[in-house]
């Protein structure tokens, strides 16, 4: 049973971002820069896809109509998931981007007055501290290199501010009954600061005081989401009543 | 030799820094090369539908499958490479250079979805039943361990590939039709990927790297999957399939091998595209490994 609303439309804005990150990691599989890579960035995209599932299974029983079922504007994906990345290190940068902001969203939660969020939670907080380890490693390696920090830079520039929309849902009730802990103002805070932080590390000024860039939560989808959703529903669509 | 030979007939197993003739050491590192190189490719044929899996439960499968067939590559380039005839690199490079090879089946593309469950269900089927037969009486210590690996996650592949095949059976008209049209075109090339018939003296099957000849693994596979892909309401292509009124046996047309010869040389419908895609992917990323190989000399 969803409590309220505003509920629905955290859980569901989460689970779209899982869902738009997780197909777009599998794009992935086999075209890595490495076998190892090529396994580790797979599994970190079932962990994402599995998380979306969790997500909206507490929504709907029907979790293949909710995530693949709706028209685009009912989606709530921030922009920073949809995009395609189909060059690794935009790959690269968005899998850390977008696992800092998971470690703080899912930390938010653990304790939450929804138990069985607050249990998915838990469950999923865990398997992030690998996804971090993997990326953050990978992307220190990288950086420290001259053709590393050429390639990155850049995306880094690029993409980082879009993260802020991670945090774009309202809160004011979800705190007063205790289904959030953390403000979305103090998460973002925390996950500005903690990207401030590692780029920090390697001279690279992020800048953060833009407004937030996008506009995915309020059904405004980027120019990727299209061909995202025309691939992931490409053979749902031959019989959307058919089992497959 | 003659002592090496005996030493194998009785069940010997050879292990990386065992003396062995070199040879021996030449047949074993080719043969697990082309399975490393048809697991990697084989996870590229699969690539493209991934994406388009229809929902969570099917692409989740979909993409362990072939996690599972790139974990087969990666632990298979570890063991041919300790057989110090080439490194990792090598190898890939050489495959992606288009001078070794890989198996016939990973030519062809995946048009369909079900295309995408015909490779899980005839083609898994046709690779396990050649790795269970390496795997019986495997000379070689480490593919021996691999491939116990390898046959278990297969078998995985093979009952979704099955699963999937009768959903499409008893379907709609519309998924029943897909899944004709792709055994139509997947039921020769996984009849094909056993060979042609062994050669008297085949050296593998002399030193135990194979354990049986390839018409009889090919016969078996037929028999077993005429009956069931029969009992989906589908029909096999081959017009001369028939049943041997003496001994009860599938027969299936005389095959011509030309066409699969040239499918080997890297000349099969879609060779180039995934050589080539491969290819693209691994030069994009050259930066990647060497910034990681500089970022690894430089103490922390």
């Amino acid at each position: 049973m969803v409590p309220s609303q505003e509920a629905h439309k955290l859980v569901l804005s989460f689970a779209d971002d899982e869902l738009c990150v997780g197909q777009n990691h599998s794009w992935w599989i086999a075209i890595g820069p490495f076998l190892e890579e090529d396994l580790a960035f797979t599994s970190i995209a079932q962990d994402e896809l599995g998380h979306a599932r969790a997500l909206y299974s507490l929504l709907s029983d029907d979790i293949d109509q909710l995530a693949y079922g709706r028209d685009h504007s009912e989606y709530r994906s921030a922009h920073i998931t949809e995009f395609l990345c189909h060059d690794w290190s935009s790959a690269l940068v968005r899998h850390v981007l977008h696992d800092m902001a998971e470690q703080v969203r899912w930390s938010a939660l653990t304790n939450s007055s929804w138990t069985e969020l607050g249990n998915t939670a838990q469950r999923a907080l865990a398997e992030e501290n690998f996804h971090l380890q993997h990326g953050l490693s990978l992307l220190r390696r990288l950086l420290s290199s001259d053709e590393g920090r050429k390639r990155l830079e850049p995306v880094v520039l690029e993409l980082a501010p879009y993260g802020r929309e991670y945090f774009a849902d309202s809160d004011q009730e979800l705190m007063d009954n205790g289904l959030l802990t953390v403000s979305m103002a103090d998460q973002e805070r925390i996950w500005v600061d903690q990207v401030l932080e590692v780029f920090d590390e390697f001279n690279i000024t992020v800048d953060m005081s833009e407004e937030t860039q996008g506009s995915g939560r309020s059904g405004i989808r980027s120019n990727d989401f299209a061909t995202l959703h025309d691939e992931m529903t490409a053979v749902i669509q031959i019989d959307p009543h058919a089992q497959w | 030799m003659e002592e090496f030979e005996d030493f194998l007939d009785a069940g010997g197993v050879v292990e990386p820094n065992d003396d062995m003739p070199e040879s021996y050491r030449n047949a074993v590192f080719r043969f697990i090369e082309l399975h490393a190189n048809s697991e990697y490719m084989g996870g590229l044929t699969e690539r493209d539908w991934i994406p388009k899996a229809p929902g969570m439960h099917r692409k989740l499968t979909a993409l362990a499958k072939t996690q599972d067939e790139i974990g087969h590559a990666h632990l298979l380039y570890m063991v041919a490479a300790d057989l110090g005839i080439k490194t990792r690199e090598e190898m890939m490079v050489d495959l992606l250079e288009g001078r070794t090879h890989f198996h016939n089946v990973f030519h062809y593309r995946v048009h369909s979805w079900t295309d995408q469950i015909a490779v899980a269900y005839l083609v898994d089927a046709a690779a396990l039943a050649s790795q269970q037969a390496v795997f019986k009486n495997c000379s070689y210590g480490p593919y021996k361990r691999i491939l116990r690996r390898v046959i278990a996650e297969e078998g995985f592949h093979m009952r979704n590939g099955e699963e999937m095949m009768l959903l499409m059976a008893h379907g709609t008209e519309t998924q029943h039709d897909m899944m004709q049209e792709s055994i139509n075109r997947w039921w020769l090339p996984a009849v094909q990927l056993f060979g042609p018939d062994s050669r008297p003296g085949d050296e593998l099957l002399r030193w135990h790297i194979k354990s049986e000849r390839n018409e009889v693994l090919r016969d078996r596979y037929v028999q077993k999957f005429v009956p069931q892909l029969l009992g989906g309401g589908f029909v096999i292509p081959d017009p001369d399939l028939r049943k041997d009124p003496v001994d009860g046996k599938w027969k299936i047309s005389e095959i011509d091998w030309e066409p699969l010869k040239k499918t080997m040389r890297n000349g099969g419908p879609d060779s180039a595209r995934r050589i080539a895609d491969a290819r693209t992917a691994w030069q994009n990323a050259e930066w990647v490994r060497k910034a990681l190989d500089s970022s690894a000399q430089v103490p922390a």
